[in-house]
């Protein structure tokens, strides 16, 4: 006790000395302390927690980012990984390909159509989840399934059910009559299939987007709605000049990044058709995915999936700004 | 403009009885608060005549309409709510007009209405703000502004004052009241502050468990609460309460507490002297208690110690006892009372009221 407080009395630089001589510090604790003394340096502490972001950006976004901006100016392909100069060659021959450019086509009507059908039916689900009913936690739970499924089953179950020979639609359609026996060869006409891809895509997507306007819906206070309906406002009105101005900043952040994401998407088409019949229902993503990777034409896949870049960074770049905007608000 | 009338109304949630037979008639152009502690029901009853809740029974009329089954919209009743409700995403001049044009009010109207009540309650400046860029107090008066402008039968009021700070809120009491003896508007007012009751209302519905407790005016509710709960809720701070017992004389029946003993006052002379014998509370206000000089009125007059004074500049809040009876009166700043010493206090004549202990009722006049 005497011998510590009198240490204590000390200046610091010899009293610690005395400390390590006397008995040694621990190597782990020494090296803690050092590591801990470094991190009281704020821009060291804060670089050291986001390094594994910045790590994981280079590595695994910029980099094959940059990669495939490269191969589509070369002619780069499996069989030729040293690759040649070709300069725009990949983009003429793309817009040359009708394939490319019936897939282009479709990527806008698939995305298109998918959020306005999710954004109508999603209203309308959730406005039917929120009111109070029997039964309404075991609904919910049950509508949410297609969300938690993985998308490789939800769509295997799905491409049985479209089967001609063993879909379970057809089945209970021509005996109810509603068409003759065969029916129809969903996944094998062209505009059926696009019309099953874009159900089966609705399907899945549909869950997340009631949840997202549930969760708007509830956000507005009670007391704003219940204030409107005082004033007059029946349904329409509520939805449309209260409710939906009021939750514009989620809607529309939501919007645009499905729409990103839609744009950049292959998984149902690709697990449902494989762009088939005959190259009818390919979506950018999923040709540039079978030019690529399946065919090897590294150089051509990339312009493909690039060729929406632009219009994806100014959306992008649209939705940063907006979100600043409201954060500075 | 329009009278209210509840008749037998009930809510129930559940198993919550929120509000129990709720009968009560609030005149043409009358300003009525309703008034009670946390959760005993004054939201559910206002929100029952507004149509945003459906009673579990009874009847509600708005002048001589059943609205039972009226939507709210059809009430011809504007409400003004606790956290204002304004829309966010509209400035203070649509959201006064948002009402007006749902109903088809003729634009000339609408803008004659609107410059009205910004008029009224000093809105001019303000009509082309949101609601995020205006103070509390602001925001607060737009909400009112928007019950104002649709010039209803009436204004229902839910706690309007409750999220101002207490300079603003007196303010704004005083603002409101003005309002009200200008347009006279039948207004149905919800507080749980009994300072706000006794201040603004022109009669006060007392409320607990939800079962109304008494109906009156402010002066009736402190010179005669009807029973315990009432003396105890109205007045701060609250009445201080003995238990005792009935004796004396049929003519002169007297309350014994134990500690001391004093004369029934007059107007429940009668009452008592019929229940010779019978368990009673009575009760006294702090401000009606005196340190006796010369000129004090007849009474009681007990030595009692000093516990805590709180000094209050006008005055002193003095927390006395009496043996083990703890109880608090207010005197005169000037007195300067020492704490531990002892004080003798009177209790005055006809200034107490007596309850049954059972029924916790004042005894019948
Ligand atoms: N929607 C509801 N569901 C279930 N119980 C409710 C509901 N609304 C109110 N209650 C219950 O009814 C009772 C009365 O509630 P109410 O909101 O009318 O009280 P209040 O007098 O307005 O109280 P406060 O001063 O706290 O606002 C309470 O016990 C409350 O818990
Ligand atoms: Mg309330």
């Amino acid at each position: 006790m005497a011998r510590a407080s009198s240490e204590r009395v000390m200046p610091a630089e010899a009293g610690r000395e005395r400390a390590s001589a006397a008995a040694p510090v621990p190597i782990v604790s020494r090296i803690g302390g050092a590591v801990g003394q470094l991190f009281e340096h704020e821009w060291v502490f804060g670089y050291t927690m986001i390094a594994p972001a910045i790590l994981y950006i280079v590595l695994l976004v910029a980099y094959p980012f940059f990669v495939a901006l490269r191969f589509t100016v070369t002619s780069a392909s499996v069989s030729e990984p040293i690759a040649s100069f070709v300069g725009l060659r990949n983009f003429v021959d793309i817009w040359n390909d009708d394939i490319f450019r019936r897939a282009l086509i479709n990527t806008f009507v698939f995305t298109i159509s998918s959020q306005v059908i999710q954004a109508f039916l999603g209203t309308i689900l959730a406005f039917l989840l929120l009111r109070p009913f029997r039964g309404r936690r075991v609904v919910r739970a049950l509508f949410i399934i297609p969300f938690t499924v993985p998308v490789a089953i939800g769509a295997i179950t799905w491409s049985w059910m479209l089967n001609p020979q063993y879909s379970v639609l057809n089945w209970v359609g021509s005996h109810i009559g509603l068409f003759p026996a065969p029916g129809p060869n969903w996944l094998g006409e062209e505009q059926l299939a696009m019309i099953s891809v874009i159900v089966v895509n609705v399907w899945r997507g549909l869950p997340f987007t009631t949840i997202l306007l549930m969760a708007g819906i509830t956000a507005v206070p009670q007391e704003i709605i219940e204030a409107a309906a005082l004033d007059a406002a029946g349904f329409f009105r509520r939805w449309n000049d209260i409710i939906v101005p009021i939750i514009a900043p989620i809607l529309f952040i939501a919007l645009l990044f499905s729409f990103v994401s839609q744009f950049t998407d292959m998984t149902v088409v690709w697990l449902l058709t494989r762009g088939n019949p005959v190259n009818t229902t390919h979506v950018l993503a999923s040709y540039a995915f079978e030019v690529g990777i399946v065919s090897g034409d590294l150089g051509r896949g990339a312009a493909i999936s690039l060729f929406l870049f632009p219009v994806l960074l100014v959306a992008a770049i649209v939705m940063l700004r907006y979100l600043k905007s409201q954060q500075l608000d | 403009m329009a009278t209210v009338e509840l008749q037998h109304v009930t809510k129930r949630f559940g198993d919550v009885l929120a509000v129990n037979d709720l009968n009560l008639k609030i005149k043409d152009q009358e300003f009525l608060v309703f008034v009670g502690p946390s959760g005993c029901g004054k939201t559910t009853a206002l929100r029952m005549v507004a149509g945003l809740e459906q009673q579990s029974g009874g009847n509600i009329y708005i002048g001589d309409r059943l609205v039972n089954d009226v939507a709210p919209k059809d009430r011809d009743i504007a409400m003004v709510f606790q956290n204002y409700a304004l829309y966010p995403h509209m400035n203070v001049e649509q959201n006064l007009a948002f009402g007006l044009k749902l109903r088809h009010v003729g634009k000339a109207e609408i803008k004659r209405r609107i410059d009205g009540a910004a008029q009224i309650l000093a809105l001019g400046h303000l009509l082309k703000r949101r609601p995020r860029e205006l103070s509390g107090g602001q925001r607060q008066r737009v909400a009112v502004g928007r019950a104002i402008v649709r010039e209803p039968a009436a204004f229902l009021m839910d706690e309007p004052l409750s999220n101002l700070d207490a300079k603003l809120r007196i303010q704004t009491r005083a603002e409101i009241q003005k309002l009200h003896q200008r347009i006279r508007t039948t207004t149905i007012y919800v507080t749980h502050d009994q300072v706000e009751a006794m201040t603004m209302g022109e009669r006060i519905a007392v409320m607990h468990d939800g079962i109304l407790q008494q109906l009156d005016t402010p002066e009736a509710l402190y010179e005669r609460p009807a029973n315990l709960f009432v003396a105890g809720f109205i007045g701060s701070p609250a009445m201080n309460f003995f238990k005792g017992k009935i004796v004396g004389t049929p003519d002169a029946p007297l309350v014994d507490v134990g500690l001391f003993s004093v004369a029934v006052p007059s107007p429940q002379r009668a009452a008592a002297s019929r229940a010779l014998g019978s368990e009673v509370v009575y009760g006294v206000r702090p401000e009606h208690m005196f340190v006796r000089d010369g000129s004090s009125p007849e009474g009681v007059t007990v030595e009692a110690k000093v516990e805590v004074v709180e000094y209050l500049g006008y005055e002193e809040q003095v927390y006395c006892s009496l043996d083990s009876t703890s109880f608090n009166v207010r005197l005169p700043a000037q007195m300067r009372t020492h704490v531990g010493g002892r004080i003798p206090l009177t209790i005055p004549k006809d200034r107490g009221h007596v309850f049954d202990a059972k029924t916790e009722q004042a005894l019948a006049a």
